[in-house]
């Protein structure tokens, strides 16, 4: 059997390669005076905008107190079933706070739910997006870890207050 | 139809409810009618097993015909008469059930995330589907004590009431005790014991199932879960004869909580605090009190985990070789394992042995009263003794027994048997136990782990003869297993050794001097 080659024809500038060399090159010098958009990720960390829906956290009041009552509506909510708690008596005015309250990361899928049907403003998803770890224990979260003062977490607590406020209207 | 109209029926009339024709029985309760025609009737203080107040005025419902006076009317209180005209959704019976929740949520607290009510509370049901989702007064809240310990079972929280006086009528007319009021007048009212004392009696936990709102909490339920996550099994309580129904509630396989279920002819809509808060002996933690598996004591005192054929196999010379032996069945034990233990020991006898066998009747105990409560501390002694035939060994014969002849059978015996028979027993161990507590008789030679009555299904018999169903509200560990199904096979495994005639080595017995002659 008969087979044809098809070969193009170069012509003498193709053939000698510069033009297209020149070409690449001149992407290459452009770019290297363009600012950059790669970080040196661990020393140079990336900052999150508001909107991100990172780590969940609870909220420390200014006095140290858990704002969280556990009315376990999160628990209810939460379609990976990652939340776990159990509720105590306080001799505050609010007379429940939680014992015990965990969240596992392994199982969160980071959806926010928990946050919009929070009565009390207690569970609030942070812009921790750093989520990795050796062990399975140390990627579930417990209420010591969770207990975030209120000033870290205000911007937060802001967006989403406006953001439900618009669609509860 | 024109049969119905020659010969009417004296006990049913006819009533317009809504432009629509029903029977209802003559003189019956009109908010009870029209609940079982399935009309949505809000109510907070009607209750059908109290008398009626008519205090909380959410039941009103529209009349056009005869019987009460045209216009609005309380349901709860009128009785169902002749040419009735009834009308439960036109928009002035809307307007007035509006009216009525506003103002009883004028001072309520906003307390559903923390209150222990939440979920199964009327007033939140009839808030949700009814009442105006924003306040319309700037006034701040009344406040009141809102933790006011009534004795040692229930908590008060005078915010969450809202005077419908259900269990200042309880005390009243169920209890004949009065112990609540409600003091003051106008918004100033709240709910207080005469004095202030602490509650007393047997029967303060109904108050709480009552309470159609989260003022009186059970102090043991006290925040333990939201009350969405339980799970409800139906069955019956066994701390006296009496066979209340009950309803238990479970998560994660613990109790947390008990509460009564209707039943006209025992328990009505009542159980005492007894069955209520003593659920803890059900509550057993395996590896702490609870045994999970058979165990076996060798020579040293040892406990060595086997299966339930080795069990078998180190049983049948503590049986065989053992003349007089004493098998006593708990009275927790269903009627079914009656049955099999009668079957048992008589299989014995027909080998060639002498047991005493029957079930361990309890004292009567002071516990009794006149409304639920009995004397006595087991729920199936009447069934054992007269259903099944079973001889009833009283507490003397346990007394001063020696202990390597006793074999137990079933749930109960560290509650029933009184502490120096107990000790006298464990001391040198039964020969056999089969029981769920593994801190009872560590002594003995072979431990069965059976089911409590909460794990097990199966009939008891209660004090006035009715049988009655209990339901599995727990699950039992994985190598624990039904008595019935141990006796039947401890049955199956005694006529195999004798028909066979296995010799047994003089090694395996254990722990037993006097042997067979």
């Amino acid at each position: 059997m008969k087979v044809k080659r098809m070969e193009k024809k170069l012509s003498f500038m193709e053939k000698l390669s510069i033009p297209e060399i020149l070409k690449g090159l001149s992407i290459t010098f452009r770019n290297m005076f363009k600012p950059k958009v790669t970080r040196l990720y661990p020393e140079e960390r990336y900052k999150a905008p508001i909107a991100l829906k990172g780590q969940p956290l609870l909220v420390e009041n200014e006095d140290g107190t858990p704002r969280c009552v556990a009315c376990s509506m999160c628990e209810v909510v939460c379609p990976a079933l990652a939340i776990t708690i159990k509720a105590e008596e306080t001799e505050r005015y609010i007379e429940r706070e939680p014992e015990e309250f965990s969240i596992d990361m392994l199982r969160c899928i980071l959806c926010g739910l928990c946050e919009e049907v929070c009565p009390k403003e207690a569970i609030i998803m942070s812009d921790r997006y750093e989520l990795a770890n050796f062990t399975r224990e140390s990627l579930v979260f417990h209420k010591d870890r969770l207990m975030t003062p209120i000033k870290e977490l205000e911007g937060r607590i802001r967006f989403t207050k406006e953001k439900f406020d618009k669609w509860h209207r | 139809m024109s049969s119905e109209e020659q010969n009417p029926d004296p006990l049913f009339t006819s009533i317009l409810v809504d432009g629509k024709e029903y029977q209802a029985p003559l003189g019956g309760r009109l908010i009870d009618f029209l609940h079982s025609i399935g009309k949505n009737i809000p109510h907070f203080c009607y209750h059908k097993g109290l008398p009626v107040a008519a205090s909380c005025r959410q039941c009103q419902i529209e009349s056009k015909g005869k019987g009460p006076r045209p216009g609005l009317a309380v349901s709860c209180r009128e009785t169902i008469i002749e040419g009735m005209e009834i009308l439960t959704d036109s928009e002035i019976v809307q307007k007035a059930r509006a009216g009525v929740m506003e103002f009883l949520l004028l001072n309520h607290p906003l307390d559903c995330p923390i209150c222990d009510k939440a979920g199964e509370c009327m007033l939140q049901d009839t808030a949700y589907s009814t009442g105006q989702s924003r306040g319309r007064t700037q006034e701040p809240r009344k406040h009141f004590d809102k933790r006011k310990s009534l004795g040692d079972k229930i908590l008060l929280d005078n915010e969450r009431c809202i005077l419908c006086t259900r269990c200042v009528r309880f005390f009243e007319a169920v209890t004949k005790d009065p112990q609540l009021t409600v003091l003051d007048r106008g918004d100033r009212s709240y709910l207080s014991t005469f004095m202030g004392d602490p509650l007393h009696g047997n029967y303060q936990g109904n108050i709480v199932d009552i309470c159609p709102v989260g003022a009186l909490t059970l102090k043991k339920f006290r925040f333990k879960s939201r009350v969405w996550f339980l799970h409800a099994t139906e069955t019956i309580c066994g701390l006296c004869s009496k066979g209340c129904n009950i309803s238990v509630e479970t998560r994660d396989n613990k109790i947390l909580r008990i509460r009564p279920r209707y039943n006209a002819e025992i328990n009505d809509y009542w159980m005492c605090d007894e069955g209520r808060l003593m659920f803890d002996r059900y509550n057993l933690e395996v590896g702490e009190t609870r045994l999970p598996s058979p165990f076996f004591i060798d020579e040293n005192g040892e406990r060595i985990p086997i299966s339930i054929e080795e069990a078998f196999k180190k049983l049948s010379p503590l049986f065989l070789r053992q003349k007089e032996i004493l098998m006593v069945l708990s009275p927790f034990a269903t009627i079914e394992e009656g049955w099999a233990f009668k079957e048992l020991a008589e299989t014995l006898e027909k080998l060639g042995l002498e047991p005493t066998f029957g079930y361990y009747q309890p004292d009567p105990n002071a516990k009794g009263d006149e409304f639920l409560h009995t004397d006595e501390p087991a729920p199936n002694c009447k069934g054992l003794r007269e259903e099944v035939g079973l001889k009833a060994i009283p507490p003397e014969d346990l007394e001063n027994v020696n202990s390597k002849k006793v074999a137990l059978f079933g749930f109960g015996f560290g509650e029933l048997l009184d502490q120096s028979t107990l000790e006298s027993i464990a001391a040198e161990g039964p020969m056999l136990y089969m029981g769920v507590r593994s801190d009872l008789f560590p002594a003995a030679k072979v431990q069965l782990a059976s089911l409590s009555p909460m794990e097990k299904a199966g009939h008891w018999i209660n004090c006035d003869g009715i049988k009655q169903f209990v339901r599995p509200a727990l699950k039992a560990p994985v190598l624990a297993k039904d008595d019935f199904q141990l006796l039947t096979e401890l049955l199956e495994a005694f006529i195999s050794w004798e028909e066979n005639q296995i010799d047994i080595p003089d090694e395996e017995i254990m722990g037993t001097e006097e042997v067979r002659t």
